[in-house]
């Protein structure tokens, strides 16, 4: 099996240590079993780069004589990138990413985006996080229908925390039908704060909620009471990281650390969101050091921490990058890049065949971009997203998921093996 | 449960509870759902008129302050309608005495430019393409803020240094790994010397010793900083000291300290606050519903660009507020006029494809490519001028017919070709409505099956004027005036009726309330409390029940941010639904209740409630369970479910955990961007009064108070 085969290279390390690494290694097997049965423990985590990140310049088509033309000061020199296959490469500020992808744990997939020409940034990401390019008026999100589609196929109620987005409100994304909770922080959702002597006017509200005439009050209340209870359960506000994984500071980090911190506590969470902002890079956007090179340590560090402090449990998590669009090919006058259309996604998990770029390269040539300016799409990104939905999630019906994008299992990158 | 049987007993045994003794023990531990004899002797089910008057209250007003559905009952309340519906005639001169002191709700919003500059006029400023304005605050503002711009372009600068370590050509020594030229890694950078920190303990000191000034001195003292060096004064004091910074000081001289940092931040948040203060206090409390109606229906985001916050007090000042209980019509051309609509959806941007300005630039980009080289890369061609939909779009599918109104792509089109040239007279620098014939797109259009003639500025009304009076618009209007004021499913029926009259008045917004509020429909007893309140529905009407004091609203605005709702932050067009399953999450819930407690029991900084007041006495601590029924009646103005009644009874169990409680409660929430509201002063609560306020606190928590 090249689950296990890759689990071990994972925790080779650890299984020199000694031998504790052989039950977990059991265990990953049996759960790898699971897996192929579809929906049953797995994870999906999604995170977007608000700002329109700039793929060009994070995987390095670094074999692209136009790319180096284009991007008089800006690109990364050749003998900087982090080559992958000749080709592409990543950004040195990834180097976190390059173990992650040798282990064969990450892919990559350039040349996708969502088919829509808009460049305003809300509209993309409203097309983005909604799964319905063009259509304003979708009032959910991808992830929450691809939970909905995932019911039509089991029967069991899902845990308050199946559906979880850092931040104060739910981002669109995960909005919808199926209940997601907000948090911006795990420390203190609770009511009247962690303060312990707060726990009898938290329960006296609970008895008032469940006593309400009002279901939707009612219903919510229960959920909310029992994610409050789950979550002190687990002691949030002391909570260490395990194999020395060590998450950068701020609120990126942040959100990996706590989303890790959920998934461990076995809290039920099966699908979650968060975010990182600062991508929009018009000036100064700098090359091997500068703005996105920041950006891209605090990105890459976050989820480098997230992968290593899940350990074991990342066997069934898949995690997924995405932006509203990318950036214009040409640099422009003020040393940065200005909104543009196909972008690059990355694909993270103990399932992935990574260690690949997925999708078609349109290339970089003057009469290959699109309206004659961007990196052309030739991968939807929904085709990225339903694989996940679908191996992963073991969702069906993608009719729900992404309605009008008639979405067929040929059109699908294999990025996760397929279900037996 | 243990404890409940304690106190219980303890109660009893002093006499004072001899009814709920028995009860308390005959139903025993676990069984408080029997315990409805206990909703107290005092406390009277109200009678039809009063029931009426909450009614009322919950669904024209943002909920009864205390004593006001009394007051409602006794005036009548078809009087108390009556009234309502004509604004104009209610005194309100106590809420603008309130106001009179904030000045951004009442300037232009090119006088608000000078006053508190955006970042686009700084720029220009720092280029020398503007002059700074020579008076006083203004001159300190812009020279702060023009320092401040510099400091960060600086910043920037140093960090663009191109690395020595690496030459012209990008190579490097692969053995260099680590990037020197990172500030962050410069162990000299790191580390300050003796005589820096001596100089920065010395800086601190002076900070430190201002805030000790008397207020206008300290004042003074603040305007004659260097420029920019508000920045340094905020950073060296900690947040707990940073209030005594603004104790003292007038209004005026407190935006003005808070501009020297961020006057965007003084735009919003006063915008916000004002706001808030509006719904909570006026008497003209339908006027206020309907105003922050028609500012969800009509919804600008204030982040859309770097000028749109400017145009915000004017829109709900001059555009919405003015017509919200008139004319239809008049509403909607107001909204289309307004810089901050032709902003936020973008028809200042449109221009016609034949217009004269699409031709001039088309024959300018033709000489350019007769001029260049073949090889000249397409990026930096100009880009084309051309029609924007956004606008048109979103005039007929939000703001009037509605999606299902019966118009196609090519209606879209047409609309925004005759919108063409409807522009702002240059939104850079606070600029009105315009009409630019240059861009106006020429000919005949057809919008909906109507001919619109060739006509210019005209064209637009001859358009507004068509989709104001269709049938489609009257029942998309009326249907979304019964959501927010009968249910989330209005009756076919009584939206049709509302329609009728919709159309045979021309619009008048006032006379469709009238039919709403005049049917059974409106007064049906299954739908009453049925609506779950917005966060900004449960803000007001917590403040109001709980005729809270507030003297400083940013936090009540920045409590809304975190229950979601955040007043001009909601980037989608369409604004914040209106249906019940929008409001309820397990974060909200959360945020609700802590919200609750935080409230009753004195933790949100420049809000004051007094539970004391609430109870019409002094609190006698002797008899809480009384207490309790007496803020049951001026909270929920109707007795509890013997549940909630029970429960929060409870929290009377352990009187000395409950204070603690709510004495260290904490709430989530920031200070919207005012560094010097982190640690504003909160009232302490009497530990006596403490048990009161935290059984108020459960009543605004409690499910009965999210429903109106």
């Amino acid at each position: 099996m090249a689950i296990t085969r890759r689990a071990l290279m994972r925790n080779g390390a650890m299984a020199v240590v000694g031998t504790a690494a052989l039950p977990s290694f059991l265990t990953r097997t049996a759960l790898a079993a699971d897996a192929s049965a579809g929906g049953k423990n797995q994870r999906v985590v999604v995170l977007f780069q608000r700002g329109a990140a700039d793929g060009l310049n994070i995987v390095v088509p670094h074999a692209e004589l136009y790319y180096y033309q284009a991007r008089s000061s800006i690109a990364i020199p050749q003998n900087q990138v982090l080559d992958l296959d000749g080709f592409f490469g990543l950004h040195p500020a990834l180097a976190e990413f390059r173990p992650l992808w040798n282990q064969r744990h990450l892919a990559i997939v350039h040349a996708t985006g969502s088919p829509d020409p808009t460049r305003s940034h809300f509209d993309a990401q409203d097309y983005m996080e909604s799964g319905t390019p063009g259509y304003r008026a979708t009032v959910d999100g991808w992830l929450n229908r691809a939970l909905q589609a995932q019911d039509e196929y089991r029967r069991e109620k899902g845990s308050p925390f199946r559906a979880v987005s850092m931040g104060t409100d739910v981002a669109l994304t995960l909005r919808g039908k199926v209940p997601a909770v907000a948090l911006s922080n795990v420390g203190n959702f609770a009511v009247g704060g962690r303060n312990p002597d707060a726990a009898p006017v938290s329960e006296i509200f609970e008895t008032m909620y469940d006593d309400s005439t009002s279901s939707l009050l009612r219903g919510t209340g229960a959920e909310t009471f029992e994610a409050i209870k789950m979550l002190r359960s687990t002691d949030p506000a002391h909570y260490t990281p395990a194999y020395g994984a060590q998450y950068p500071p701020g609120p990126f980090g942040d959100s990996m650390r706590q989303i890790a911190q959920l998934l461990k506590a076995n809290l039920g969470v099966e699908a979650a969101f968060a975010d990182i902002g600062g991508w929009d890079h018009h000036v100064n956007e700098g090359n091997v050091e500068g703005q996105l090179a920041r950006s891209l340590r605090d990105f890459s560090q976050g989820i480098a921490a997230f992968w290593r402090d899940m350990g074991d449990d990342a066997e069934n998590v898949t995690l997924i990058t995405m932006s509203e669009f990318g950036r214009t090919v040409r640099q422009n006058g003020t040393g940065g890049t200005d909104h543009g259309h196909a972008n690059v996604m990355f694909v993270l998990g103990g399932q992935v065949r990574g260690g690949r770029v997925y999708g078609q390269w349109p290339g970089l040539n003057p009469e290959q971009l699109y309206q004659e300016r961007d990196l052309a799409i030739t991968t939807d990104y929904r085709q990225v997203l339903a694989e996940a939905v679908w191996k992963q999630l073991g969702a069906r019906n993608m009719n729900l998921v992404f309605p009008e994008a008639q979405l067929r299992r040929q059109h699908f990158l294999e990025y996760l093996p397929a279900l037996s | 449960m243990h404890s409940r049987g304690r106190i219980f007993s303890l109660l009893c045994s002093a006499g004072l509870l001899p009814g709920l003794c028995s009860l308390a023990f005959a139903s025993g531990p676990g069984a408080s759902h029997s315990g409805t004899a206990a909703s107290s002797s005092e406390q009277q089910p109200p009678n039809a008129e009063q029931a009426r008057a909450l009614h009322a209250l919950n669904r024209l007003a943002f909920g009864p302050r205390p004593g006001e559905v009394e007051q409602v009952a006794a005036m009548g309340v078809s009087r108390w309608i009556d009234s309502q519906l004509h604004p104009g005639k209610i005194d309100d001169s106590a809420l603008e005495q309130r106001l009179s002191e904030y000045r951004v709700p009442t300037m232009d919003p090119a006088t608000l430019m000078q006053n508190f500059p955006p970042g686009n006029l700084i720029r220009q400023a720092l280029n020398n393409r503007m002059a700074v304005p020579s008076g006083e605050p203004q001159h300190a503002i812009w020279e702060s803020q023009i320092a401040i711009v510099r400091q960060r372009q600086q910043l920037r600068a140093q960090q663009q240094v191109q690395p020595a370590w690496q030459d012209a050509q990008g190579q490097v020594a692969s053995t260099q790994g680590m990037q020197p030229a990172d500030a962050m890694m410069n162990p000299a950078a790191e580390t300050p010397t003796l005589a820096e920190s001596e100089q920065k303990l010395y800086a601190d000191l002076a900070n430190t010793s201002m805030v000790n000034l008397p207020p206008q001195q300290r004042y003074k003292a603040l305007l004659n900083l260097e420029p920019g060096q508000i920045q340094e004064v905020v950073r060296s004091l900690v947040p707990r000291d940073r209030p005594a910074m603004l104790a003292g000081l007038t209004p005026a001289q407190r935006e003005t300290v808070l501009a020297l940092l961020n006057p965007r931040v003084v735009v919003v948040n006063e915008t916000e606050e004002v706001r808030l203060l509006r719904d909570i206090y006026s008497e003209r409390q339908l006027q206020r519903v309907m105003t922050e109606f028609w500012l969800n229906h009509f919804n600008i985001f204030a982040n859309k660009d770097e000028v749109e916050s400017w145009y915000l007090p004017e829109f709900e000042r001059e555009a919405i507020a003015p017509h919200a209980l008139g004319k239809f019509e008049d509403l909607l051309d107001a909204v289309a006029q307004s810089p901050a609509m032709l902003v936020y959806l973008d028809n200042q941007e449109s221009v016609g494809p034949d217009s004269l300005a699409a031709l001039r630039r088309e024959r300018a980009a033709e000489y350019m490519r007769m001029m260049q080289s073949p090889q000249a890369p397409a990026a930096q061609r100009q880009p084309q001028l051309g029609i924007n939909e956004n606008y048109g779009r979103e005039l007929m599918e939000l703001h009037t017919v509605g999606v299902n109104g019966g118009y196609t792509q090519q209606d879209v089109i047409e609309a925004a070709k005759v919108l063409t040239g409807w522009g702002v007279a240059p939104p850079q620098q606070g600029g009105g409505f315009q009409f630019n014939e240059n861009r106006h797109e020429p000919g005949d259009k057809v919008v909906m099956g109507h001919k619109i003639r060739n006509g210019g500025e005209k064209e637009g009304l001859q358009l507004l004027h068509i989709l104001a009076t269709s049938p489609s618009t009257a029942y998309f209007i009326s249907r979304e005036l019964a959501v927010r004021f009968v249910s989330d499913d209005p009756p076919p029926a009584l939206v049709d009726r509302m329609a009728k009259t919709f159309l045979s008045s021309d619009g008048n917004i006032a006379k469709v309330l009238r039919t709403m509020i005049d049917s059974r429909e409106f007064w049906s007893a299954t739908d009453t409390g049925n609506k779950i309140k917005t966060p900004l529905d449960y803000v007001v009407s917590a403040v109001r029940a709980t005729n809270a004091e507030v003297a400083q609203p940013y936090r009540l605005v920045a409590e809304l941010r975190v229950m979601g709702m955040p007043l001009t932050g909601t980037q989608q067009p369409n604004g914040y639904a209106m249906t019940n399953d929008a409001w309820v999450s397990s974060a909200e819930l959360v945020s609700r209740m802590n919200f609750a407690l935080g409230l009753a029991c004195n933790r949100i900084p420049g809000v004051t409630v007094s539970v004391d007041q609430l109870l019409g006495q002094e609190g006698d601590p002797s008899a809480q369970v009384q207490q309790e029924s007496r803020l049951e009646q001026a909270i929920l103005h109707t007795p509890a479910s013997p549940g909630i009644h029970q429960a929060v009874l409870a929290s009377l169990d352990d009187t000395a955990a409950q204070t603690r409680a709510a004495a260290s409660l904490a709430l989530a929430g920031d200070a919207g961007g005012n560094p010097f509201a982190a640690g504003l002063t909160r009232t302490a609560s009497q530990p006596a009064e403490a048990q009161d306020a935290v059984m108020a606190g459960l009543l605004i928590g409690s499910p009965e108070f999210q429903r109106r």
